[in-house]
Order: structure tokens, then sequence, then C-alpha cells
């Protein structure tokens, strides 16, 4: 733990280098999920239609896939003999958020869905009468409910900094590009470095704990 | 217009509103007219907020029509509907913020500049005795401060229309007063006011027309509800002051400016009668007309007083219109609000 | 809300921005032996230097590496299964095969050497002698190169592994290492990760080696353009020129780790 906190204090550069690539990809992800996820779960949570409820429940099972499936997926798609090879992103920063965005999706969308549903029935209508066009409607209901909006997009933060199947399997782990904490952490620990490991991991903590610190403190501070 | 008077601010014709399966209203026709304060009281779930709605174009009937200004309403009409009219809920709402930010909303979102809207949130402020209020947060209101900034935003659109679900509700003695004068200033300046409510005490002294509403079906209520004042009181009585007629009424002390006289309170005679009864108005019949098994009279008193009685002591003291009658009833049947 | 949007806003131009400033990239597929024994953090610098090209290694098994080149999902390989490469080859996806390097492979096992394989003749014979004790053996069961090495030995000791004391890991060298150090298990290992990794692996030592069965060979091949004329053939041939070259063969056998060489380089003697 001593020889991980020197290299922290010392600068050294891949260290940093790969706590700035996790949370680049980590958020750049959650963003990406939530442009199409929050205007999601707000229609969700705001609309009544046919299979509504069989939606969230299977948005709700989809927030549990496991990070590999999603992983292989997606690997089979942007793979040269898969039918997006022609893209050539696989091995890419690319790859790895697109992986990720897609694993954020259902989160963003289902808590974000459950966070408006506590919002009074009758805000929609209390803002028809004042005026409000349906658009303005779903824009006031998540300004209202941001509280829920940003714990959605935390969510998913959280759940993409920490993963390792995508980050492994799209982007290959290659140093200085697609090298993360997560997947560094799995190279440190097969070549048996699991004091790098360990330290990699208290970094990922407490940057985990660092956004969400910074988050709370722009909705306090609002 | 084809009809040679002008349309009603409210026309309804065989409304039937569902929810879930069951009708909770129902309403054969019903017509309110522009600058009248109508209210309705009645039991939880009797169909109030939803004929609030359903006036307001928020939601659309399962049968029959609301129409506004004499077109559709939701349809032709919703604009308007939505452009004259606003309806403040039950509980206040308020959004995230401040109290300008909430009373601004609405100027706002109907495209008003900045600058005007906040003008228009400070002057519905002021109405509503809010002065300075503006940038309070919304979230540290008392229960009576969130009503009134609920009002206040509604009224910052200037309606021509104002529709009140329980404005009185959750809100304490104080600011029950207080709302009431708001809503009687609203009044006074032509707003057409129509509000539900619980408190028997506000519709009286608010409606100019009251009606009551009974599983989903509204009914005028057998009440002579007379707008007056206290023109003096001595030991035994109040006298109150309605049009040309003064009512001796139980001696109670207060700002009294509803005198409320139940329809079949009334005892009609061809002469004066000897009896415990403290008010004798003489008065001319000007009209008869059934109710179920009985028959609703009105008698002009000076004020017209509407009576129910049988058709058997109709034909044996010979009511018909133009003649002339006695009404007596009891001080006690005089309820001062 | 609307500093939160700025935020957003500004992190997503420079994730876009980091992702659209893309120099010239060469993906190679290469073993976890040459990329854990930190061959690969050497060798590829120079290179880049010289010729302006990133060097992306995806370091997986020789199986899933030549795999990788049959999809086209990277530009050159460097492996060393030798059945493997010329399939590979033959099959047209491989083109411009080159021998890079050698090095061996160790059988290695606990001090103790339960299975009494420091007296073995051949790595064959250790290998009946592990599986006639029936005592532990961690096998990398990964289709890497090593693991084909491995079955091959099997074959040749006319052993089937199978049974409580054959642990198939799935892992790369270096936690197939780190779980037999730890289960007290021989295993086959490159001699360039144990190197390596031998510090860490207090329980371990070298039980049997010099076989010419245990010679480990490693190619460099180039992804046919033909097959997926999007791979980045002319960045691939640069690569193979560069790690058969004079400089490139030096680098590799300056190589050492400990004091000790760990390849020997073939291209250029």
């Amino acid at each position: 733990m001593g020889r991980a906190f020197e290299l922290l204090v010392s600068g050294d550069r891949e260290v940093w280098f790969i706590t700035w690539t996790s949370l680049r990809f980590s958020m750049s992800s959650a963003l990406i999920a939530c442009i199409p996820g929050i205007p999601l779960g707000v229609l969700i949570a705001l609309r009544r239609f046919r299979g509504r409820r069989v939606l969230l429940a299977v948005l709700t099972s989809l927030m549990a896939l496991p990070t590999v499936v999603v992983g292989l997926i997606v690997y089979s798609l942007i793979s040269r003999a898969g039918p997006l090879g022609s893209f050539g992103i696989l091995f890419t920063p690319r790859a790895v958020i697109l992986g990720q965005a897609i694993l954020a999706l259902p989160i963003v969308v289902s808590m974000t869905a459950s966070g408006l549903s506590s919002l009074d029935p009758l805000f929609p209508e209390v803002l028809t009468t004042l005026g409000a066009s349906k658009r303005e409607v779903l824009w006031m209901s998540v300004r209202q409910s941001r509280g829920a909006v940003l714990s959605a997009s935390l969510a998913s933060f959280g759940r993409v900094i920490g993963e390792v199947g995508v980050a492994m399997m799209l982007g290959g782990n290659i140093r200085w590009y697609t090298r993360t904490i997560t997947t560094a952490i799995a190279l440190e620990t097969s070549k048996g470095e699991f004091e790098l490991g360990l330290a990699l991991g208290m970094v990922l903590l407490v940057m985990a704990l660092g956004v969400n610190a910074a988050l709370h403190w722009m909705v306090r501070h609002e | 217009m084809s009809s040679p008077s002008a349309p009603r601010l409210f026309e309804i014709r065989g409304l039937r509103a569902r929810f879930d399966g069951r009708t909770v209203l129902s309403v054969d026709s019903l017509a309110i007219k522009e600058g009248e304060v109508t209210v309705m009281v009645g039991e939880n779930g009797s169909g109030k907020t939803t004929l609030l709605r359903l006036l307001n174009g928020l939601i659309t009937p399962a049968e029959g029509s609301v129409k506004f200004r004499g077109k559709p309403v939701p349809g032709e009409g919703l604009v308007a509907v939505r452009n004259e009219s606003v309806l403040v809920h039950q509980s206040p709402l308020l959004f995230r913020g401040t109290v300008g930010l909430n009373v601004a909303y609405g100027p706002r979102i109907r495209g008003m500049r900045r600058a005007e809207a906040a003008a228009r949130a400070s002057a519905a402020l002021r109405r509503v005795g809010l002065p300075g209020f503006e940038r309070r947060r919304a979230s540290a209101l008392s229960g009576g401060e969130e009503q009134r900034v609920s009002l206040a935003r509604a009224l910052a659109l200037t309606p021509r229309v104002l529709l009140l679900d329980e404005p009185t509700s959750n809100v304490d003695e104080q600011s029950r007063r207080e709302i009431e004068t708001i809503i009687r200033e609203v009044s006074a300046s032509g707003t057409t006011v129509i509000m539900s409510t619980h408190n028997m005490e506000l519709a009286y002294r608010l409606c100019g027309r009251l009606l009551r509403l009974d599983a989903g079906v509204p009914a005028e209520v057998e009440e002579n509800i007379l707008k007056g004042r206290i023109e003096r009181i001595d030991e035994q009585f109040a006298y109150f002051r309605t049009g040309d007629a003064l009512l001796r009424c139980p001696a109670r002390q207060g700002d009294f400016v509803v005198a409320v006289l139940p329809c079949d309170e009334l005892i009609l005679s061809r002469q004066p009668l000897d009896s415990s009864a403290r008010n004798q108005l003489n008065g001319i019949v000007t009209e008869l007309r059934p109710a179920g098994s009985l028959l609703t009279t009105v008698i002009d008193c000076g004020i017209p007083l509407k009576a129910l009685i049988t058709r058997e002591a109709a034909a044996e003291i010979g009511v018909a219109p133009g003649a002339a009658c006695v009404v007596t009833f009891k001080a006690s049947a005089v309820r001062l609000h | 809300m609307k500093r939160l949007i700025a935020v957003a806003l500004v992190l997503c131009v420079i994730t876009l921005s980091a992702a659209a400033q893309q120099n010239v990239r060469l993906r190679l597929a290469t073993t976890t032996s040459t990329q854990d024994s930190g061959l690969l953090p050497i060798l590829n610098p120079p290179f880049e230097k010289l010729t302006g090209i990133t060097v992306d290694v995806i370091a997986v098994g020789s199986g899933k590496a030549i795999k990788l080149g049959e999809n086209g999902d990277v530009d050159v390989v460097l492996v060393h299964d030798r059945k493997a490469e010329d399939k590979f080859v033959s099959q047209g996806y491989g083109v411009n095969r080159r021998d890079v390097m050698h090095n061996d492979f160790v059988v290695v096992g606990p001090s103790e050497d339960p299975a009494r394989v420091a007296a073995s003749t051949s790595a064959a014979d250790a290998f009946a002698r592990i599986a006639a004790a029936g005592a532990g053996f961690v096998s990398r069961g990964d289709a890497s190169g090593t693991n084909t090495k491995e079955l091959d030995l099997w074959a040749a000791a006319q052993v089937k592994p199978k049974g409580a004391w054959y642990k198939e890991a799935g892992q790369g060298m270096g936690e197939v290492l780190v779980m037999s150090n730890d289960l007290k298990a021989y295993t086959l290992a490159d001699r360039g990760t144990w190197i390596a990794m031998k510090d860490k692996l207090p329980g371990l030592r070298i039980l049997s080696e010099g076989d010419a069965a245990l010679f480990n060979p490693y190619g460099v091949i180039a992804v046919n353009p033909q097959k997926h004329p999007e791979v980045n053939y002319m960045a691939a041939l640069q690569y193979v020129a560069w790690v058969t070259s004079v400089q490139g063969q030096k680098i590799i056998r300056e190589y050492t780790m400990g004091g000790q060489q760990l390849f020997t380089p073939d291209a250029v003697k």
C-alpha cells in the first residue's frame, strides 16, 4: 500500500493516465446513456401505455445484465467480422464508451422512471393549466425531479466505472490508450502485483466518492 | 352566434365522467354565467374536482359536452379556455425554487418577457397579501402561504375565469379569512369564480350561486341565501338588512354578510299569524312551479324568498302568481354567516 | 441545473476531442507472455518514435490472438503456437510470417516435488510422473500457445489429463503461476514469465527444462489485406520489419530480468 501512495504522490504519469482514462470513459458513457435515457425514463414515468409495467420489469432485469454479456454482444457487432465491423472501433475508447453506455442505459431509464413516479400525479396537470405544452411538462418534470435524475446518472456512473468485462473485451486493455483502473487491476493481479492492484482499487474508491460528493455539492448549491 | 342571447360562459349537456369504469359525475344540464361566483359543495368524491378539471379541459368527458363560450372543450374551445381560465388545485404543488419563479411561471411559459413576467408576479403576490415574497424559497413557506402563492401563480395570468378546488383546505382560520378576502376582491374585479369547498361558512359567504353535488349529480340548494349586513343588534335580536327586508335573527356578534333561510322553514298564510315566530313579511307570489311532490313558490317580500309547500296547502290558501300572502318564520330559522 | 449541464458538456467535448485525435495506430495481438515479461514495453517505444505509429498491444492467449487476426480485428500478431500459426497462414488469413525469437518452456512445481519430477529424463517423462503421482497440475486451459504445448506434452506422455488433480484455470500465465504457488501444484510456464515472476513465487522452482520438446518459438505475422482490406497492412509490415531488424533483435537479445536473458532472437543471429 505504501508503494501505491508513493506512486500517486510522486505523480506517476501512467497511474494518473489510467485514472483519467477510467474517469473519462465512465463519465462519457454515463452522459451518453443519459441523453436518450432520461427522456425515456420521463416518458415511461409520465405516460400510461400498454406494456408499461412489462417494460419496467424488463429494464429492471437489464440493470443486472452481466457486463461480459454486454461486452460479448457488442464485440460480435463491432468486430471486423460483425455487421458494424467497417467502423473499426473495436479496441478503441469509442468501443468501451459504447459498451458502457449500453450497460448504463437501463439504469438511467429505470431509475429516472422510478424517481419521477414520486412526483405528484397532478403535477403535469398543474403545469398544463398554467399553459405549459406537453414538451414543457416533460422538461419541468425533469427539473423538479433533478435529484432523482442525478442519482440515476450517478448510479450509472458507478456501475460503469467499476466494471471490467466491457472495458477488457472491447478496449483490449491497451496501455496509454484503453487501460482503465479495472483492467489495470486485472493485469496487475495476473502478474501477481497484488499491492498495486489494491492501490488502484483505492484510487477507484476515492474517485467514486469524489464524484458523488462533487455532484451532491452541486445539487445542494443550486 | 345563432341564439339570440350571448352564449353562457360554460354550458354542460349530458355530461358523464367515468373513472375506473365508475361514473363519478353526471350532469344533465348546467350553465354558468360570466361574472358570477359559483360554489360547489359536497362530500369527498362527489365529483367537484372532476367537474373543475372538465371545465378547464384537463380531462375528456366519457359522454356529453362542455362548451366554453359556445365551443366544445376539449376541442375547438380548448385554446380559449386555456387562455382565459386557470385551475388552482387543492394541494398547492409549488415548484422547487423561489416564490418568484413559481408565480412568474405561467406568464413566462406563455411567452412573456422575463421582466414583464416578474412584474406580473410581484403584482399577483401583492394581491394575495404576500408582497416582497419573490425571493423566498417555496419550500420554506407555511401551509397558508403556500396556498396563497399557488393562488398568486394563477392570478399572475390575470384570468377571466378562476377555477378553485378547495382553496382553504389544510389552512388555518387566519389564512382562510385572507383567502376569502382575496376571492371576494378577484370576483369584484370582474373575474368569474367557480370553486369547490367543504367549508359551508365560506360557501355561503362567497357564493352567488350554490350547487350541492351528491354522488356526481349537482342540484341547487333548497335555501334562501340572502346577502346583506347586520343593521343593528339589541338584547334579543340581530336585525339583518337584505334588500328591502329586515330579518330578525338570533342576536350574535360578528361580521356577517349572509343570512341563510331554508325553504322548508317558511310558513305561508293569507292573514298574519298569531304565533311565536318573530318574522312576518308581506309579499306577493311571483312564481309557482312543481318540485317533485311539492311546489316551489317565490314570494316577493322586498326580496325574493323561495318556499316549499304541499299542493294541498297551496290550494287551501290560494297560492297563485299575483296573490298576496304572508310569510312567517322563526328568528332561529335564520342562520347568519 | 445550468451549471450541471455546462459541466456535462465540457466533459463530452473533452472525450470526443480525445477520441478524435487519432494518429496512425497499429493493433498488435500478442500473447500474455510477451506483455507480462516486460519485453514489449521496451521493444515498441523505439518503433513508435521511429515511425510515428502508435502500437496498441492487446495481450491475450495465442489462440485468441490468432482469432482476432482471422476476424481482421488486429493488424499483426506476435504469437507462439507454430501449428496454429501455420494454419493461420495456409488458410490465407496471415501473410509474411517471420521467426522472431524463442525461449523455452519450463516445468515448475513445488519445491518438495512430491512427483519426483526433478528426476525425469524428458518433458514427457516429467508429465507422466505428475499424472502417475496424481499431484496437482494447473493448466492454462485457454487455448494459448502454452496450453497447446502442454496438451502436446500430455499426448507425448500418453496421459489423458483428467481428474481432481488436473485444474483448468482458464487464465493467463501470471495467474496460473500464482495459483500453482498457492495450490502447491505443477504447471508448464514460459521461461520469460517465470523469470519475471519468480520472486513472487517462493514455493515453486524449475523441475524440468532443456528438452527439445520444450522449445518455444515466437512468430510475427501480418494480417492478409486481401482478406481484410481495412487492416493497416503497411504499418503491420513496418512492425514485422522492426522486430526482425538488427536493432529490434538487439533489443530482444539485451532484454534481461534479474540478470537473465529472457528471449533469444532468431531473425538475426
